[in-house]
């Protein structure tokens, strides 16, 4: 098969009128796991305009969904809390591991990301055991933040303690990604050959692999290893491509803020409709972001703007930010809820987290952090006051919402209690 | 925070601060010795280079791979270069288009004749030493023959074995094996040979190299130099100007920025046009092998008319960029290039802070240290006054003072110049002033004065070469590097300071080519 093939398939009508490509995919889910929990997690970056957060001012695009979004008050992100400078660097890795970072430019160190350990229980049997998605690829030069390691500027997912999931920005690239493989035109054979000549290159790269990986120093084993892992999930994905029917989002990439993510909110409900993943996380913007958001008629620098110093205008400036930040969730919602899945829709076996790597910008706080969850796997809705719960906490319950009963999250051993009832 | 613990706070600043790297006793002898670096990835951009050059393809798969993370100021540093499962996926995706491409030309420059087992058996070493870097084994051969073979058609078979070369560690990674016998050691003459493509080409070795490694002529001294100079005099060195001096300079950071539109007489056409006077300012040191220092100060810059207005030359009859002569013009080097001023300005006016910091890293090799916790809540700082009377103000706090005294008074230098490095007498709120005295006690009066004493300041040249070699090695210098660093400085020093010559004298340097085995404890 050919790619161009299936992007011929799709044709330009369906690309022009937007969403129509996502109708005709995965008619029929796929039964036997259709009823499976996926977990997404959406940062933004730069904190949150806290006085609108909590009247929940900014929460307004979700007043029609409030049923189905737990406000969780209150929370501590400690690990984050660093006596030097790097904080945002530091809240965003800190995000979904509640670990602190090590400060190196070269070499990062932090744990495993909630998705990450999820997908190690719920990942094993789809195509990609987690998606990482974004919108910004990172800063072109210099250092990120303060000696921190750029990796924990650009990422909330880490595969390991010491390596971050690689993040597409590319709508098409993520399609290209999930459907590797996919090609509704092709015959049974065709395919079955295809599958064949795949897998014997991939043993032939694995084995030279690990024969190469004997010959050299610690270091390079590592390096190596990293690659052979990733060869190996390729191989295993071979034997699971998806079954339901795609085509190719319109091309090229938008270059508009809303209208990209919009193009990836089709790609992560096409991912988890068709069962090609189970835990996404997507990044809005990269950590202490100074995009503009001229759009929105708010032009400055976002980061500079979180620095307000108490300044009513520029404070103003945030809520219209963090309210249109809320709408993008809003609608992966609507989104996820318009999807049937099995016995329900999409949003029922869907647990979302969105959060920032900080509080208030402007004083870099780890406290009192913002955090909805929502969808309808493992939460209630309503609102959970907490007296300076730990972050660690909520990821943990999070996990335990999820049937991954793991023992530890970063700093925290114990689940925090009242996610599902009150 | 106590007053105590504020004061020791401020001393370490103030330690952190006057800190000088890379001097050494010159009388010391001390026997070469390599820091340990891991094995390369190729990043995007050498990736899509090697592609071009391997396959002759005019795609590039890597664009939108996922970011390379870049760490100490480059973004081909080892091990930063991380890798995750879905970067191996986009190998693979990558690879189908390139095997698309290739086979569409008929399976030009892979193989030279119709894709037959006797082509293919033929065409392999030759193919495999370019794509891998080094000579072929047998048992390569054999494996990939055993992939053709196995694929039982032609076309299928040389696609199976150009998919497994690409997808192969050896092409994605730029694999050095120790001897047994040596500890600290000089690589291989093939693996010196990607050592220097990379560092001058941000590509794979040519024919020419491949074959000056595999006739001992890279272990003599006068074959290497001889190697360097053709291969800075090639095309493909324009990579140093694009990606040494993009990421040391900044330049990169162009493409990103952005300018209020209704204070800043800003475009695409006004980007491009920095782009493209520091790329040429840029290249004419790394051709004409001009005084390195004199970046700092030429009176002479290549503008189109659109900087040459913004540059104060009104009426310039000509189309396209030339270079102009700015002598009459309060304008010396790069310090006062419309691009680097604007690239270190944040949207809507100048931060003197982020100018003095960028001389102070990446010109001089002297970084400050990062702010002290909570530093960036300036809740007390005036409303009104100029740019500089406010961040005076507001550094006042001793915490902070101690390394605003060094950065500081650089920035303020450049007052005169504004976001997009327009000139002007006034900034929002009042009269700039831009006289002050550095850390050291020289005075300044303007930029033109500062800029003549970062010139002088041997610490230029030397963080010039530090900057040079950690892109050359793709790692931190370590103090093992120090003797080395130095006497790099000096033979560049004795030359001339052409910056050519820097390149030459770390691409010849005898630590160069040197390696450690990694030694499991």
């Amino acid at each position: 098969m050919t790619r161009a093939s299936r992007r011929r398939f799709l044709g330009g009508a369906a690309a022009m009128i937007g969403l129509p490509w996502l109708e005709a995919l995965c008619p029929e889910a796929t039964a036997a796991d259709a009823r499976a929990s996926r977990l997404l997690c959406w940062y933004v970056p730069n904190g949150m305009p806290m006085e609108a957060w909590h009247d929940e001012g900014v929460l307004a695009p979700l007043a029609e969904r409030r049923d189905d979004v737990l406000v969780v008050r209150g929370l501590v992100n400690a690990p984050a809390e660093l006596p030097t400078a790097g904080q945002h660097a530091a809240g965003t890795a800190g995000m979904l591991t509640a670990a602190t970072p090590v400060r190196s430019e070269t070499h990062p160190s932090l744990g495993k990301s909630i998705d990450t350990l999820f997908a190690e229980v719920h990942g094993r049997h789809t195509p990609l055991p987690a998606l990482a998605l974004g919108t910004q690829d990172g800063d072109a030069v210099g250092n990120c933040d303060n000696g921190f390691s750029c990796a924990y500027s650009r990422h909330i997912s880490w595969v390991s303690p010491t390596t971050p999931r690689d993040k597409i920005t590319s709508p098409r690239l993520a399609f290209e990604l999930l459907f590797a493989g996919y090609d509704p035109t092709a015959s049974v054979t065709a395919l079955e050959r295809r599958r064949s000549e795949r897998t014997s290159v991939l043993d032939y790269v694995g084995e030279q692999t690990a024969a190469l990986r004997g010959e050299l120093g610690a270091s390079d084993r590592v390096k190596l290893g990293e690659y052979l892992e990733g060869v190996r999930e390729v191989e295993r994905r071979v034997q699971t491509i998806p079954t339901c029917d795609a085509d190719a989002p319109p091309e090229p990439d938008a270059s508009d803020l809303p209208t990209r993510i919009e193009q990836m909110i089709d790609v992560m409900v096409l991912a988890l409709r068709c069962d090609a993943t189970r835990a996404i996380t997507f990044m809005l913007g990269n950590s202490a972001s100074n995009r503009s958001f001229d759009f929105l008629g708010v032009p400055y620098g976002h980061h500079d703007l979180s620095h307000h110093q108490g300044d009513p205008e520029q404070i103003a400036g945030l809520e219209v930010i963090g309210r249109w930040e809320v709408e993008m969730f809003a609608r992966l919602l609507a989104r996820l809820d318009a999807t049937d899945d099995g016995d329900g829709t999409l949003l029922d076996h869907t647990l979302a987290l969105f959060s920032s790597e900080l509080s208030d910008g402007n004083a870099h706080a780890h406290d009192d952090l913002p955090a909805l969850l929502a969808g309808r796997a493992g939460i209630a809705g309503g609102t959970l006051q907490t007296d300076g719960a730990r972050w660690g906490a909520l990821l943990m319950g999070i996990l335990h919402a999820l049937d991954v009963p793991v023992a530890r999250v970063g700093d925290a051993d114990v689940p925090l209690a009242g996610l599902s009832s009150r | 925070m106590s007053t105590t613990a504020r004061w020791i706070v401020a001393l370490g600043l103030l330690a952190a601060c006057g800190q000088d790297p890379g001097s050494r006793d010159p009388t010391e002898s001390v026997e070469l010795e390599a820091p340990i670096v891991t094995v390369r990835r190729l990043n995007r951009v050498e990736y899509d280079n090697t592609v071009r050059d391997l396959l002759g393809t005019s795609l590039s798969p890597a664009r939108l791979f996922p970011t390379d993370t870049h760490a100490l100021g480059f973004d081909n540093v080892a091990d930063a270069l991380t890798l995750s499962p879905a970067q191996v996926a986009l190998y693979e995706l990558a690879v189908d288009d390139l095997v698309a491409d290739v086979r569409a030309r008929g399976w030009t420059p892979m193989l030279a004749c119709a894709p037959d087992r006797a082509c293919v058996e033929q065409s392999l070493p030759g193919f495999v030493r370019r794509a891998w870097r080094r000579p072929s084994t047998v048992e390569d051969i054999a494996g990939l023959l055993a992939l053709y073979d196995a694929a039982g058609e032609p076309d299928e078979g040389a696609a199976q074995v150009l998919r497994a070369v690409l997808l192969s560690p050896w092409f994605l990674f730029r694999i050095e094996r120790d001897p047994a016998s040596a500890v600290t050691h000089r690589v291989s003459d093939y693996e010196l040979a990607s050592r220097l493509s990379y560092f001058l080409w941000s590509s794979m070795p040519d024919d020419a190299l491949l074959d000056a490694a595999a006739d001992g002529t890279l272990s003599d001294a006068e074959g290497l130099a001889a190697q360097v100079r053709r291969m800075l005099d090639d095309d493909k060195a324009a990579s140093l100007v694009e990606h040494f001096a993009g990421q040391w300079l900044h330049v990169r950071l162009l493409d990103d920025i952005f300018r209020d539109d209704t204070r800043f007489s800003f475009d695409e056409e006004l980007r491009a046009s920095m782009r493209t006077e520091l790329r040429l300012l840029v290249t004419s040191f790394l051709e004409e092998d001009r005084d390195l220092r004199e970046l700092l100060t030429t009176t002479t810059t290549f503008a189109d008319r659109r900087l040459a207005s913004l540059y104060g030359i009104a009426s310039a009859p000509f189309d396209g960029f030339v270079e102009l002569d700015l002598s009459s013009r309060p304008r010396a080097g790069l310090l006062t290039t419309a691009g680097w001023l604007a690239l270190t300005s944040p949207p809507f006016r100048t931060s003197p802070a982020q100018r003095g910091k960028f001389v102070l890293s990446q010109l001089l090799c002297r970084p400050p240290p990062p702010p002290p916790p909570g530093a960036t809540v300036v809740e007390d700082a005036p409303k009104t006054g100029t740019t500089r009377e406010r961040l005076e103000a507001h550094v006042a706090d001793p915490q902070c003072a101690a390394c605003h005294a060094s950065i500081d008074p650089i920035g303020f230098a450049f007052e005169h110049y504004d976001a997009v490095g327009a000139w002007r007498d006034e900034d929002a709120n009042g009269v700039v002033q831009t006289d002050g005295v550095l850390p050291t006690g020289e005075a300044f009066g303007d930029a033109l004065e500062l800029v003549e004493i970062l010139a002088d300041d041997p610490a230029f040249v030397s963080c010039t070469v530090r900057q040079i070699y950690t892109f050359a090695r793709g790692r931190a210098p370590g103090p093992e590097d120090a003797v080395v660093l130095g006497d790099i400085v000096d033979e560049v020093a004795e030359g001339g300071y052409g910056l050519r010559s820097a390149f030459e004298a770390v691409a010849t340097s005898e630590a160069f080519a040197l390696r450690r085995r990694e030694v499991t404890p």
